[in-house]
């Protein structure tokens, strides 16, 4: 045996200089990668194959339960015809089939949920983790095997379904659309379900406490289901196309996240999970309060100057918040065009008829700058609190909204021959040269917070780079964004109602 | 092979490992002991690339182990405490599992899979689940996964632990004989006597930092004091001990422990040179020598004698 070892010794010292190619991100996996990642995958769905505890339950579901579903389809149209209310059995079938296919991926989360943790649990995971495996190899081979296995099934039920519905004679009341949206639903929510699930075990020290936190991903995932079945019964498809997106863009996010997070050493090192408060909150308050420089000095001047030295790192969000600006002002723009305002408010906007309005607004505003004040803060926090569920997506859609309303304002104007660039700068932009830069600072720092989690946080726990990313928020809000908004209100109410007198009055 | 310097790992506040040094060249093995929680482990975690140093640096076959992990964790086979095996998994497949992952091909597993097995005594085994093995058979399961893909460097934590006797003999003599095929290996156990009988140099590692290292018998000298020799005359020293003392005073470097009828207990820090010198002179003094030995003195006293110094100087 020794012989055979010397022989092959050569090849094996020799492959460990010869480094493969390796992606760099999730997006540009080499071939290598992938092949690594299947090895993975493979074992994996094959250590699931083997567990009667996953393979019974995904068998039921995938056949018994669509026949099922297809008697209960055939049950429903019959007895709802009885009394004329086909239409209630025509939208049953799609509905049917959104739930035929979720059910064997919510499966997902049972495998997911175990991905890192349990092998950590089973002392499998460091003998993996001296492998040559990298971090994207080894986080995709597990995505895959969480995710496939479930998603065929889920596929298969639907197949299953599908065949027994036109069987029945029921055929007619599933249309191209639902079939495809179902598709495409249940696979981002299974991508979404399990990204989350794979975030969670590779963030927990066990499987229980995995399977507690798998409760922040059934109940939301529940709750989306339910919407979507009632867009489902009522045919609303356009918005289920919408949620096709929204759950595709979350379950990236997820799948950004859980690569982001995922730390070989977090991984073996962590032993209990626990919260340190107090460590958080001396965190945040020296942040908060400038403390945590090496030489901090005293003063509101110094505050002032440190706080404004963040806004420079603040560039990349600024950016990207400018350009989804003029998306949505384009956006406003095109959609006034092929939208115009019934012809009855069109004449509201022309000539005389628009001074009056305009007057009687500005008698309004001057008397409320506090009432504008509260506004811009409350939407700021709406902004903070959706922002901060959805990793700063709606807090870019937030960001966006009032500015497309305005294009989509000034351009209704300039159909009725009125001049939109008079409109803008008479009303807008009195204000908004004080309003638009600090409301793009705030939510740019905003934007930063919440995406802190799906971006790299150097040495930083995730919870530690959360909060201090929370207390520079807070900073610009409280040092820039409280006073600034102040004078854009005032500003709103006593030199805007001016200007539009002097323009329109 | 390995080559470390001043690898220091912090844990927030918690120093695991303190500027640790290591050289290990080919064909060499060393032994890492320590008491648990002395930073063993994560010395090991650190030099196989699973776990960055947060300073110092490490190579491994030439690969520095931050840049280039994935070339050094290729070059490297590891045996962790327990070897986590997918137990709803044959021997074979758990085998192909990880061979694939190292680029062997379906082929090359198989035979040196089959191979391996057979020399750790597990003939038969190939198909058989590993949830149905014994402890000691598991952990000969996890030695060959880290011996399969011929690495050049092993490191092996606690491989003999939970193995019956003639399956530790087995695993010894595999481990001896991997070290003789150029390569080089890091073995951290608790088992004193294995850790003598196979390393060629020791190193002693408490809270984090290396407080001893060497070869066996230069830890002994350096730790022990001068080699204990027993002398036995052919008659007692009565009348001669006089010219003894005398002898001493003038003769070979050594110090007297005791000395009762004809026994002679005594240190010397070059018994080479020392013994033969003595001899003569005794045969001068018309003294025969029945028996001359060096009284053994064992690693595990080397080892304890580090460890509790240790624990005096830094009190937890």
């Amino acid at each position: 045996m020794s012989v055979a070892f010397k022989e092959s010794q050569t090849t094996a010292r020799q492959s460990a200089d010869e480094t493969p190619q390796y992606g760099t991100s999730l997006l540009n996996l080499t071939r290598h990668d992938w092949r690594m990642a299947l090895i993975v995958a493979e074992r994996e769905m094959r250590d699931t194959t083997r567990d009667w505890r996953l393979v019974i339950p995904i068998l039921g579901l995938t056949l018994f339960f669509p026949g099922l579903m297809t008697i209960v389809a055939t049950q429903i149209a019959q007895y709802v015809g009885q009394y004329g209310a086909e239409l209630i059995g025509e939208r049953a079938v799609p509905l049917l089939l959104l739930v035929v296919g979720f059910f064997p991926t919510s499966f997902s989360l049972v495998i997911a949920l175990e991905a890192f943790v349990g092998e950590k649990e089973r002392k499998s995971l460091e003998p993996l983790l001296a492998t040559p495996l990298t971090n994207y190899q080894l986080f995709t081979g597990k995505l895959i095997a969480s995710v496939v296995p479930p998603v065929v099934a889920s596929y298969i039920g639907i197949t299953v379904y599908t065949l027994g519905v036109f069987l029945t004679g029921n055929g007619s009341s599933l249309d191209f659309s639902s079939f495809t949206l179902v598709i495409l639903i249940t696979t981002f929510q299974a991508v979404l379900m399990v990204a989350a699930a794979v975030v969670i075990s590779s963030q927990t020290t066990s499987t229980r406490a995995a399977n507690m936190l798998a409760s922040f991903i059934i109940v939301p995932v529940a709750l989306l289901l339910q919407f979507e079945g009632y867009l489902m019964a009522f045919y609303s498809y356009d918005a289920l196309w919408w949620m096709v997106l929204f759950v595709g863009m979350v379950a990236a996010v997820f799948v950004r996240i859980g690569i982001q997070q995922f730390d070989r050493e977090q991984l073996l090192g962590r032993q209990i999970d626990f919260i340190r408060f107090n460590v958080l909150w001396t965190l945040w308050r020296d942040r908060f309060l400038g403390r945590d420089e090496p030489n901090p000095k005293g003063g509101l001047k110094y505050w002032y100057a440190q706080t404004w030295s963040q806004v420079p790192q603040l560039r990349l969000p600024m950016i990207l918040l400018m350009s989804m600006l003029v998306v949505s002002a384009i956006g406003g723009v095109v959609l006034a065009l092929f939208n115009p305002l019934p012809p009855e408010i069109l004449t509201e906007l022309r000539g005389t008829q628009s001074r009056e309005n305009m007057l009687a607004v500005q008698t309004y505003l001057a008397d409320l700058p506090l009432f504008i004040f509260a506004h811009n803060i409350r939407a700021i926090l709406l902004l903070v609190i959706f922002g901060t569920l959805s990793f700063g997506i709606l807090t870019a859609l937030i960001f966006m909204l009032p500015w497309g309303i305005i294009a989509f304002v000034a351009t209704q104007f300039a159909t009725v021959g009125e001049n939109p660039l008079v409109f803008v700068g008479a009303t807008i932009l009195p204000h908004a040269w004080v309003e638009l830069p600090i409301l793009l600072i705030v939510t740019a720092s905003a934007l930063r917070w919440q995406a802190v989690i799906i971006s790299p946080s150097g040495h930083r726990t995730m919870s530690e780079a959360w909060t201090l990313a929370s207390a520079e928020f807070f900073r610009i809000l409280f040092g820039f964004g409280v006073p600034f908004f102040l004078l854009a209100a005032l500003l709103e109410s006593f030199l805007t109602p001016a200007v539009m007198l002097w323009v329109y009055g | 092979m390995i080559e470390a310097h001043q690898l220091h790992k912090q844990f927030e506040a918690f120093t695991a490992v303190h500027e640790v040094s290591l050289n290990v060249a080919k064909g060499e093995l060393l032994a890492l002991l320590g008491p648990n929680g002395a930073g063993k482990t994560t010395s090991i975690r650190m030099i196989s690339s699973i776990l960055p140093p947060t300073s110092g640096w490490a190579r491994i076959n030439g690969h520095d182990v931050v840049a280039q992990p994935d070339a050094v964790r290729r070059s490297i086979g590891m045996l962790t405490e327990q070897p986590g095996l997918y137990e709803r998994m044959t021997s074979m497949e758990y085998l192909q599992f990880y061979g694939r992952l190292y680029g062997m091909n379906k082929s090359d597993i198989q035979d040196k899979g089959l191979a391996l097995l057979n020399r750790f005594n597990m003939p038969g085994t190939a198909d058989r689940r590993l949830g149905d093995f014994s402890k000691g058979m598991k952990q000969k399961v996890g030695l060959i996964r880290a011996m399969l893909h011929n690495p050049a460097v092993l490191l092996l934590d606690e491989p003999t632990s939970a193995m019956d006797p003639h399956s530790a003999k087995l695993v010894r003599d595999a481990i001896s004989e991997m070290r003789s095929d150029d390569r080089a290996v890091v073995l951290c156990t608790h088992n004193l006597p294995e850790a003598e009988r196979l390393a060629d140099r020791i190193a002693i590692i408490n809270a984090g930092r290396i407080v001893a290292k060497g070869t066996v018998a230069e830890l002994k000298q350096q730790l022990l004091g001068a080699p204990t020799m027993e002398l036995t005359l052919d008659r007692p020293l009565n009348g001669q001990t006089e010219a003894f003392k005398e002898l001493i005073a003038n003769g070979p470097e050594i110090e007297i422990e005791t000395a009762a009828a004809n026994t002679i207990r005594y240190n010397t820090p070059d018994p080479i040179q020392t013994n033969p010198q003595l001899i003569r002179h005794l045969s001068g003094l018309g003294l025969g020598v029945v028996t001359l030995h060096e009284i053994t003195r064992s690693l595990e006293e080397v080892y304890l004698s580090v460890v509790s110094e240790e624990k005096q100087e830094t009190p937890s």
